[in-house]
């Protein structure tokens, strides 16, 4: 094996500068996977494991009226219960402008889980109470807003805005709100009020839509805690939802993000893949002088074709080591870049498992493509080469193409584990196979065409046109490898196009350009 | 040494199939010469081809030291050119990517021999070029690519050396000097040597002189005018 390895690293060093190509294609494609599924896993990761603080508590009871008494004291017996009430109405400034907004007043066991920070940094009962907050002690009621919003209204800490029948003061701006991320209410920007300023504010009418949200903190399970619930209030008719629920929605709209985001990655390696096979199939052709001859001084054929395995096992290691290290670091930099979106805490080593779910990728895509390039390369009889024929037929070895047909079928295995949405995962797959298939007829069909077109008397006349129809349908042309390659490339790059322009629409539509912090 | 019986030897092509060899019977005993010669396109190369086990004849057999090398497998055949046979092609065909060092340990490192590097070294000392060690093919001469071809060829002592037409793109002199080096060799180490040249004096040189013409092998005598069939 020693003896091999320094066949294969002397003959590469002499002459591996032509596989550039392959290392390209490789370093792209791993790169883009490593990088999107880095990032994926960080930001769910945290999400996930934030996702009690982003939702507010470990449950959620949504009513449109405040619940009765007895329900309050059977939750406030299970737990710590804080109270949000919410309420979308108009608030004008004192320069005329008005602006949607969504009025939320809090209990003082608000937040549940992780930090309310305004800035300046004051009590919150110390912003929204009557009077406090202004030496002047103006008697008006405090409120704190959205930083963004505020800019955009042109508003700041100590002006006054007017909401429902009162004049409020603008005490502070909300610099982190650990439940808002998810529960981004687009009809307005947050504004946070204190519940007896909201009622002083005249906008609670028995017509009002009020959203009352009771948020629990317990030591139950999300699960027991609702059975026990509904047990208790068997024909109550709200809903209740626990932070698992929020999670598993959290998880599938990343999911459905991340798959559209990691099928580019995908797509990019299956491109690199059809760029290793012409990559390998060139650098090969220019071997077969020295295949012929390893042969005729004694190696045998098992060994000759472990010395072109290793060296593209070392190529596209090297390729695939700097495609997942780039992506690692790309991770990292926007994983960096979200949290200061979205307040959640990303954990490095979470990049760790997908770069090295994209380095086996790539070095499967390098193996899977390089099969067929390398059989037909072993298949050459030497004896035609040293007699220097022109044009040696080869064709690559039914054990080859067996081989091949295993790289395959675990790299679409691999990418139905890999790709976090199923659907995205199957129709991919999917996708890729019917597009090679109609490529693959499309060649056949112009092969045809060319042929017939070639046995007219009028095209044999056109020596530049005979030319050309003969190299369309001539044994050996290079038509299926440029057609499959670039088809395949151009479709890919097409699909991807719509597949990041409608995630970025879809986004888009959904978060308003002045949404304060963020997102889901 | 070898045995070739019978042997024929036909190529299939679009047009038509194209007899190569006829009935080829040979008998070279070990440590004897043979010079194979005759027109273009007359098989001397396909019979060399057939003698290193790198074509299968249509029809007949071909033994080497009594194996009878159709009955071995792809890997015994390898095996055989690893051990008991050396190659030595018209246009070198050494490989570019290794020095002159590493292509003559080359069968050697194959062949698992801890000792290549030794005596490569030797070999190529034998054939005058211990100071272009570790130049490449590319840097080296024709006739000094030949001398390492030669040195690959002999280096792990085959008993038997195939040459195809060894000095057929060497100039005169650098011909004669690898003629030389070729049949000095092959006395010193007692090889047997089955040579195709175009080159009389080489051919003359050998013990025998064996005439392939229209697919048929015919001895010429070096002092007898007669020619008889083998």
């Amino acid at each position: 094996m020693r003896a091999l390895f320094k066949l294969a690293w002397q003959d590469l060093r002499g002459s591996g500068q032509s596989l550039w190509v392959l290392c390209a294609c490789l370093a792209l494609g791993v790169t883009l996977i490593a990088a999107t599924g880095g990032l994926y896993r960080q930001v769910s990761e945290g999400l996930l494991a934030d996702s009690r603080e982003l939702s507010g508590g470990d449950l959620q009871v949504h009513a449109r009226a405040p619940l009765p008494e007895p329900v309050l004291q059977w939750m406030n017996a299970t737990g710590i219960v804080s109270l949000v009430t919410e309420l979308d109405t108009m608030m004008g400034t004192m320069a005329g402008a008005f602006q949607l907004v969504e009025l939320q007043s809090v209990d003082d066991n608000y937040p549940l889980y992780g930090e309310l920070t305004l800035s300046p940094n004051l009590p919150l009962s110390t912003v929204t109470g009557k009077g406090k907050g202004n030496e002047n002690g103006n008697g008006l009621w405090g409120i704190a807003v959205d930083p963004v919003f505020g800019q955009r209204l042109a508003i700041t800490p100590g002006d006054r805005v007017e909401i429902g029948q009162l004049e409020f003061e603008v005490r502070a701006f909300i610099t982190q709100q650990p439940d808002r991320s998810l529960s981004a209410n687009w009809r307005g920007a947050p504004v946070m009020i204190a519940a007896d300023g909201l009622k002083a504010s005249g906008l609670l009418l028995p017509s009002s839509r009020i959203d009352y949200e009771y948020r629990v903190r317990t030591s139950q399970t999300p699960d027991a805690w609702q059975s026990d619930f509904f047990a208790a209030f068997p024909n109550s008719e709200w809903e209740v939802r626990s932070f698992l629920d929020q999670s598993d929605r959290i998880a599938e709209r990343l999911s459905q993000v991340a798959s559209g985001l990691l099928i580019i990655g995908f797509s990019t390696l299956f491109i690199g893949g059809l760029g290793v096979y012409n990559s390998v199939q060139a650098y090969l052709q220019g071997k077969l002088g020295t295949i012929a001859t390893l042969r005729a001084v004694g190696l045998r054929d098992n060994r000759l074709a472990a010395v072109y395995l290793l060296q593209i096992l070392i190529m596209s290691g090297l390729s695939c080591l700097v495609g997942a290290l780039l992506g690692f670091f790309i991770a990292l930099a926007g994983a960096a870049l979200t949290a200061t979106q979205v307040q959640v805490e990303t954990a490095v080593l979470s990049a760790v498992l997908p770069c090295l779910i994209a380095f086996v990728f790539g070095i499967l895509t390098a193996l899977t493509f390089s099969f067929p390039a390398i059989g037909r390369a072993l298949s050459v009889n030497p004896a035609a080469l040293f007699r220097a024929l022109d044009g040696v037929e080869t064709q690559t070895p039914a054990a080859w193409w067996r081989a091949t047909a295993v790289g395959v079928l675990l790299i679409v295995g691999l990418v139905l584990l890999v790709l976090p949405d199923g659907l995205f995962a199957l129709a991919f797959t999917g996708a890729v196979a019917g597009l090679l298939l109609l490529l693959e007829g499309i060649v056949r069909l112009i092969r045809r065409g060319a042929l017939r077109l070639d046995q007219r008397p009028g095209v044999r006349r056109h020596f530049a046109l005979h030319l050309a129809m003969a190299n369309l349908h001539r044994h050996g042309s290079a038509l299926r490898a440029s057609l499959l390659t670039l088809g395949s490339a151009l479709t890919l790059l097409v699909a991807c196009t719509i597949v990041v322009a409608t995630l970025i629409d879809t986004i888009a539509n959904t978060i308003p350009d002045e949404s304060p912090t963020l997102i889901l | 040494m070898i045995t070739l019986r019978e042997v024929q030897m036909n190529y299939p092509l679009e047009q038509g199939e194209v007899q190569v060899l006829q009935e080829v019977n040979l008998t070279i005993q070990p440590g004897e010469s043979a010079a194979v010669v005759g027109p273009s396109g007359s098989g001397k190369t396909t019979l060399l081809l057939l003698l290193a086990g790198l074509d299968q004849p249509t029809t007949g057999s071909i033994e080497i030291e009594g194996t009878r090398i159709s009955s071995l497998s792809a890997d015994e055949m390898a095996d055989l050119r690893r051990d008991r046979i050396g190659i030595i092609f018209q246009s070198f065909h050494l490989i570019p990517s290794l020095s002159a060092i590493g292509n003559v340990t080359l069968p050697l490192e194959i062949a698992g021999d801890p000792d290549a590097l030794d005596k490569a070294r030797e070999m190529l000392n034998r054939v005058g070029l211990n100071h272009r060690m570790e130049h490449y093919p590319n840097q080296l001469s024709g006739g000094e690519q030949q001398r390492v071809a030669i040195a690959r060829a002999l280096v792990h002592q085959p008993p038997l050396i195939l040459a195809d037409e060894p000095t057929g793109n060497l100039d005169k002199n650098t011909g004669a000097s690898v003629s030389d080096l070729l049949f000095d060799l092959h006395d010193n180490l007692g090889t047997t040597l089955v040579m195709v040249t175009h080159d009389p004096q080489m051919a003359m040189r050998c013990d025998r002189q064996l005439h392939l013409d229209e697919g048929k092998l015919i001895e010429k005598m070096h002092e007898q005018a007669d020619a008889r069939s083998v």
